[in-house]
């Protein structure tokens, strides 16, 4: 694969995987902005991989297993320095959530749900949901299969809680919202 | 067979197809029997409709975003690309074989069948390429806060060194931070590298040209442009192959030719590298990576700090021994955590920035301090000027405008008459002085020093008259003195001592403490400054005890009558004898020239 048909392999991944692979990040980091910047990251070692003819068996695998060192890396760093202290930003999420207000849900409430999850069980979420199998899922992320299918487990019951748990409270919201509004 | 509910974990993986053999057997056969677990497996199935419908919901990004990203992203995949220069060259290998036969295919056909030949390739204008470059550059990096990575390798005669820039630069452009670490590759020091910036009119506007806040390295063929503008160099361009061009620009100077390269890509005329080639200078910037900043990221480089100096207000002026040392004292200076203001401070107050030098506060917010001056510092000195800068060192360099007095527009300075002697030599001094100051403050001393020798030698000559006409009549000397002549002698005696007086207090205030300092290490010069501070020091020195004794001879000549004056005039001479054996090499000089030009 040359250079140039490296790049338009990987701006394909856009579509579909950069914003699986930013929410993943924005996980793992702790701030949004920090993941665009990780997946950008990712996403351009990819290209280089595949640009110096090196075998990627599943890019999107591989692009995360990225996102999660560069993470460690940042954290080490920001350990050494003193710096960082990277927290969940309320302001980058107010902002996505005016993004897409027509959506059922915002893209903040989505990152929020995602949030109960440890980085591990959205690791392994992520690529069961891109369609790979537990044997590539744990080849990947180097686990036994056995951790895989209770990692994932784990992954589906946390987020049927959390989603059922903020839904409701949004009902009620909502019928306030609407008493107010017939009040006026 | 209820003995054993499989767990969620086997259930998700039933529902996957991932149970295979005697696992997929036992939970197959398990959930028909069992009700409550064909429940959970139901219930698990429903979350995991439900998480794939919330991760589908998450993949709705704002479309501009994405797109904004993927450009990013295509952008640095262009310039790595252009960077790649092996498996262009292989491509470019292939192609040129491909090529070979095809041409000699071609010219086979075309003398075969007289075909008319292709017409040549369109020029291309360097201005053009340049011109594209520097827009395309401009619309890339205008748009957002960005963070480059450079190499920038120097080649000096036998010193090399390559160093690695990160620059950031936030949306308007304006505020920019370069971090920089040398990486010195064989035994070079930082010294050497501002020895170079300064050694001859290119690296000097080189380095101008670095330091201003016009430079970013990221903005290649811009300042290209800008660079070739102002030094009027001939351009031209080659073409390297079909993917980039290369622009080059050339000079002929005194001293030697200089060549200032820019390698372009194509098809986006992007800027690949830019290097200038002096003889022995060497110098090449490539950028690495550029990246779009997170505001984030962004708001960690820009956020104003709050800082708190203590600087000096009046930029003084005057000098005054008891006048207070304008750092403040102990080893935390300044209140604030802000570590680069911190660090020039103290290391000015570690070199014993001393009070003729002053500091002053140019921005107390992040975005002038950036790689840009924040503390302005005048040096009292040219000698000042170089200490400090050593003291700063090429890492805390870049934050201070850093200039000495010389450099100074030229102002006031403060002559003051101490005495009340209005004479004619005092008005000469004074009216020297004013021109002196006109011109600089190192020649100035020069000029003090020199004049202060000559109204020494003056006084010395006007003495040694008296002194002889006192041997020549012993008995009677001062009486055979008529009036007329006495008064004569008195009214010299008194021009020059006033003239020595203004001199004095002038030169005070420069040398006191280059005087003070002998020993204490207040002013170390280089080398060649040795001499003039040693006929600095010595003409102070001299005038000063001549005024002195003059000054004294008057007073007790006048007190006690002329026996008195006799006996001063002869200690007098005695001084005078040392005070040229101490002027040393340099009176004799004169001495000589003096006898030559007399008959």
């Amino acid at each position: 694969m040359n250079r140039k048909e490296a790049a338009q392999y990987v701006s394909s991944f856009f579509g579909d995987w950069y914003p699986a692979l930013v929410r993943y990040a924005t996980r793992a980091s702790g701030s949004l902005s920090l993941a665009e910047d990780l997946a950008q990251e990712a996403l351009f070692q990819l290209y280089q991989a595949l640009a110096e003819g090196r075998q990627v068996e599943h890019p999107k695998a591989w692009t995360l297993c990225v996102v999660r060192r560069e993470v460690g890396h940042r954290r080490a760093s920001d350990q050494r320095t003193g710096l960082g202290g990277e927290s969940f930003d309320e302001h980058e999420l107010g902002l996505w959530s005016e993004v897409d207000p027509v959506a059922a849900l915002t893209l903040g409430e989505v990152y929020e749900r995602f949030h109960v999850l440890s980085t591990r069980e959205e690791e392994v979420l992520l690529l069961r949901l891109e369609g790979l199998r537990y044997r590539e899922i744990a080849h990947e992320l180097g686990l036994s299969t056995p951790t895989v299918s209770t990692l994932l487990a784990r992954a589906v019951c946390k987020l049927q809680a959390a989603m059922q748990a903020p839904s409701s409270a949004k009902q009620v919201e909502g019928v306030n919202t609407d008493a107010s509004d017939t009040s006026r | 067979m209820q003995a054993t509910h499989p767990d969620d974990a086997s259930l998700v993986a039933f529902l996957d197809g991932e149970l295979c053999g005697e696992d997929l057997a036992v939970v197959r056969d398990h959930l028909h029997s069992c009700w409550q677990c064909r429940a959970r497996r139901s219930d698990l199935e429903a979350a995991i409709l439900e998480v794939a419908r919330l991760s589908r919901s998450g993949a709705r990004f704002p479309p501009a975003r994405l797109e904004e990203a993927r450009q990013t992203f295509l952008h640095r995949a262009s310039v790595n690309a252009a960077f790649a220069p092996k498996i262009r060259q292989t491509q470019v290998r292939q192609r040129w074989a491909i090529a070979v036969s095809l041409a000699g295919a071609l010219a086979l056909l075309t003398i075969l069948l007289r075909l008319p030949s292709p017409g040549p390739s369109q020029p291309v204008e360097a201005q053009a390429v340049l011109t594209g470059a520097a827009r395309t550059e401009e619309a890339t990096l205008a748009k957002a806060a960005y963070a480059a990575d450079l190499q920038v390798t120097v080649r000096y005669g036998q010193h090399t060194s390559t160093r690695r820039y990160r620059v950031v630069s936030d949306p308007e452009n304006r505020r920019r931070l370069v971090d920089g670490a040398v990486i010195p590759a064989s035994g070079a020091s930082g010294a050497w590298w501002t020895e170079l910036t300064q050694s001859t009119d290119l690296e000097q506007s080189l380095a101008a040209w670095m330091r201003s806040g016009q430079w970013e390295p990221v903005r290649l063929s811009a300042n290209f442009a800008r660079f070739v503008e102002a030094t009027g160099a001939v351009l031209s361009i080659q073409r390297v192959d079909e993917e980039s061009y290369r622009v080059v620009a050339e000079r002929d100077l005194e001293d030697g030719r200089w060549r200032v390269v820019l390698d372009v890509a194509q098809p986006s005329l992007r800027p690949v590298s830019l290097s200038v080639d002096r003889g022995n200078l060497q110098w090449r910037v490539t950028p690495l990576s550029i990246r779009k900043l997170s505001s984030k990221e962004s708001a960690a480089y820009f956020a104003p700090p709050v800082v708190t100096l203590g600087h000096n207000p009046a930029h003084t002026p005057a000098y005054t021994p008891a006048s207070p040392d304008i750092l403040p004292a102990g080893p935390e200076p300044v209140k604030t955590g802000y570590a680069e203001v911190g660090a020039v401070i103290h290391r000015l107050h570690r070199a014993g920035a001393c009070v003729r030098d002053s500091v002053e506060v140019v921005g107390v917010d992040r975005q002038r301090m950036l790689r840009q001056p924040m503390l302005r510092v005048v040096a009292a000195s040219t000698m000042r000027k170089r200490e400090l800068e050593e003291a700063l060192a090429e890492d805390l360099l870049p934050y201070v405008e850093l200039r000495s007095l010389e450099e100074e527009p030229p102002r006031e300075l403060p002559v003051r008459e101490s005495s009340g002697l209005k004479a004619p030599g005092a008005l000469a001094a004074q009216s020297l002085i004013a021109s002196a100051l006109g011109t600089s403050e190192q020649r100035a001393i020069i000029n003090y020093a020199d004049h202060a020798i000559s109204l020494s030698r003056q006084a010395l000559g006007e003495a040694n008259a008296i002194h002889m006409l006192a041997t020549l009549f012993p008995a009677e000397g001062e009486r055979a003195l008529s009036e007329a002549a006495r008064e004569q002698l008195r009214g010299h005696l008194l021009a020059h001592a006033a003239a020595a007086d203004v001199l004095l207090t002038s030169l005070d205030e420069y040398l006191q403490p280059i005087v003070k300092g002998r020993g204490q290490r207040v002013v170390k010069l280089p080398s060649g400054d040795a001499a003039w501070q040693a006929r600095a020091v010595r003409a102070f020195e001299e005038a000063q005890g001549l005024h002195r004794d003059v000054l004294k001879m008057f007073a007790i000549g006048e007190a006690a009558g002329e026996e008195a004056v006799e006996e001063v005039l002869g200690k007098l001479s005695a001084r005078l004898q040392n005070a040229r054996a101490l002027m040393g090499p340099l009176s004799q000089q004169e001495a000589q020239g003096e006898a030559d030009s007399r008959p």
